[in-house]
């Protein structure tokens, strides 16, 4: 069984084709990120994938359930990283609140030893105490990652990890998302910028309303690809390692 | 001590607590003019019961206000779903002030009738009046406790509760709904006009000053509480409304406060 599966899927909203005849199958264990221009259809694929849309036409299964129909069956074992710029900070909440509230929100006993240990992961388990509000960007994003691994998922899903985060927090979340994905987590990532990403994941998917490419970075990221989900030219380099790197993390046109 | 003036005090605890909680929740939920919007649609309600009044079908002013102000919190709460709640609020807002006036102008002897609502006044509250405050006051309380994670959840990370099964939408309009009923709890002690600032001036203060979730409710209790007694004890040695002196410091209380950050 594969732990996600797009079937012929198209999404509109309103009349506007965000996505179009969707094929995709991303097996249990994957790392996959997902990199396409702003409007490609990248967060509604993972609004997709969480149950938040039903599609127009076609299929979406999350291992193995209708992921509209029955998403209360897999929703304990997706953990979610949303976009922080939805996260809003007016309650003073401290790291640890943050990082128990969907558990306690759900009427579920969080214990301090679990949530030690998630902060233990992305390496703030000292400051657990400390206002959420005022962490730096980076520090936030890991405190998110932290409670998206609290009931350690199966499969996790995360919306531009990267926005607005440091160097150094980068790498941390690299790091935790590599070990996630070296026991058998299946990762899917929405990135605009793919790499922090590119030495560590198994595939990369090209969108752009639909599939431009799917594969190894070195075979997606060609001059050919890239105009086609872009539309414009993207220099491309080739780094020690041998990846090949999309040179511009991101083309806003 | 004289039995209105025991009742205003007590009184005044209870819609302190009120100020505090809905107060606070409306400030993590990023739309302070809830409560605005919330007291004016109350004030259709009331403006209405007084016309049916007039005409000698007896209405009573709390059920009446309470269903305009829970309506409200459908209207708001279905505008929050499609991206923006405050324009939900602020076009049910005029609707509701419109009707209020075309009721009160409808209805005879209104001015006086209607001023207490505008203005309220917490030492002219009956034994009727203060047991809704009671009654609704514990109410509050006890859901907003039965719901607090999810209320607090959904106001911190609307995407990621969804992505987690919670119904947004439903405790999206539970949590406005809870607070259009503490509104018009306070409505006839501190009146349409100035419950605004005894709900959200406190609140707003204490989420400056309040290095806590905890912190947050007990800063915004005193202060609403402090504002309200010193607005009774103004009222007693001179001839001005407690409730406008109330609002009035606790207004001054949240400038001073934010002038200094």
């Amino acid at each position: 069984m594969k732990a996600i599966e797009f079937q012929d899927v198209s999404f509109s909203y309103n009349s506007e084709e965000v996505l179009s005849d969707l094929n995709l199958e991303i097996g249990r264990g994957e790392f996959v990120a997902i990199l396409g221009p702003n409007g490609a259809g990248k967060s509604t694929m993972l609004k997709l994938t969480l149950g938040l849309l039903r599609p127009k036409k076609g299929t979406v299964k999350v291992l193995g359930f209708n992921a509209y129909e029955e998403r209360d069956k897999f929703v304990d074992k997706v953990g979610y990283l949303p976009q922080r710029e939805e996260i809003h900070l007016e309650a003073p909440l401290t790291i640890s609140q943050v990082v128990k509230l969907p558990m306690l929100a759900k009427g579920k006993k969080v214990g301090e030893e679990s949530v030690r240990k998630a902060l233990k992961i992305v390496g703030l388990e000292n400051i657990s105490d400390k206002l959420f509000s005022e962490l730096s960007g980076g520090q936030q994003q890991k405190v998110l990652l932290a409670r998206a691994l609290l009931s350690d998922p199966e499969i996790l899903l995360l919306d531009e990890p990267f926005n607005g985060v440091d160097v150094l927090s980068q790498e941390k979340i690299v790091e935790v998302l590599a070990e996630m994905s070296s026991r058998g987590k299946t990762i899917v990532a929405v990135v605009h910028n793919i790499n922090p990403l590119l030495h560590n994941i198994d595939r990369v998917v090209l969108l752009n309303r639909r599939v431009v490419a799917v594969g190894k970075p070195n075979e997606v990221f060609s001059e050919e690809n890239i105009v086609k989900a872009y539309g414009t030219s993207i220099p491309i380099v080739v780094c020690e390692e041998g990846y090949t790197h999309p040179l511009y993390g991101d083309y806003h046109g | 001590m004289d039995e209105l003036i025991l009742r205003a005090l007590i009184a005044s605890l209870l819609i302190s607590l009120n100020a505090s909680v809905a107060g606070t929740l409306t400030v993590f939920r990023r739309a302070s003019f809830l409560v605005a919007g919330s007291a004016h649609s109350a004030l259709a309600g009331v403006a209405l019961a007084l016309f049916l009044n007039s005409i000698g079908i007896n209405a009573h002013y709390f059920l009446l206000a309470l269903t305009a102000a829970l309506f409200f919190a459908l209207l708001s709460a279905k505008a929050a779903r499609k991206g923006d709640v405050n324009v939900g609020i602020a076009t049910a807002f005029s609707l509701s002030m419109a009707l209020a006036a075309i009721f009160i102008s409808l209805t005879r002897n209104s001015a006086s009738n209607a001023w207490q609502f505008l203005f309220g006044d917490i030492l002219l509250l009956t034994v009727d009046d203060f047991a809704i405050v009671t009654i609704s006051t514990a109410f509050v309380l006890l859901a907003v406790s039965f719901f607090y994670h999810k209320f607090l959840f959904i106001s911190f990370d609307p995407s990621g509760a969804e992505a987690m099964c919670l119904n947004v939408y439903l405790y999206d309009f539970m949590l406005i709904a809870l607070i259009s009923v503490s509104v018009v709890t306070a409505l006839k002690a501190v009146g349409a006009i100035l419950v605004f600032s005894i709900f959200i001036a406190p609140s707003s203060t204490a989420r400056i000053l309040g290095r806590s979730l905890s912190s947050v409710f007990v800063i915004s209790f005193i202060l609403a509480l402090s504002s309200l007694y010193l607005g009774l004890l103004t009222s007693f040695f001179f001839s001005i409304p407690s409730g406008a002196v109330a609002a009035a410091i606790a207004s001054l209380v949240y400038f001073a406060v934010s002038w200094k950050q």
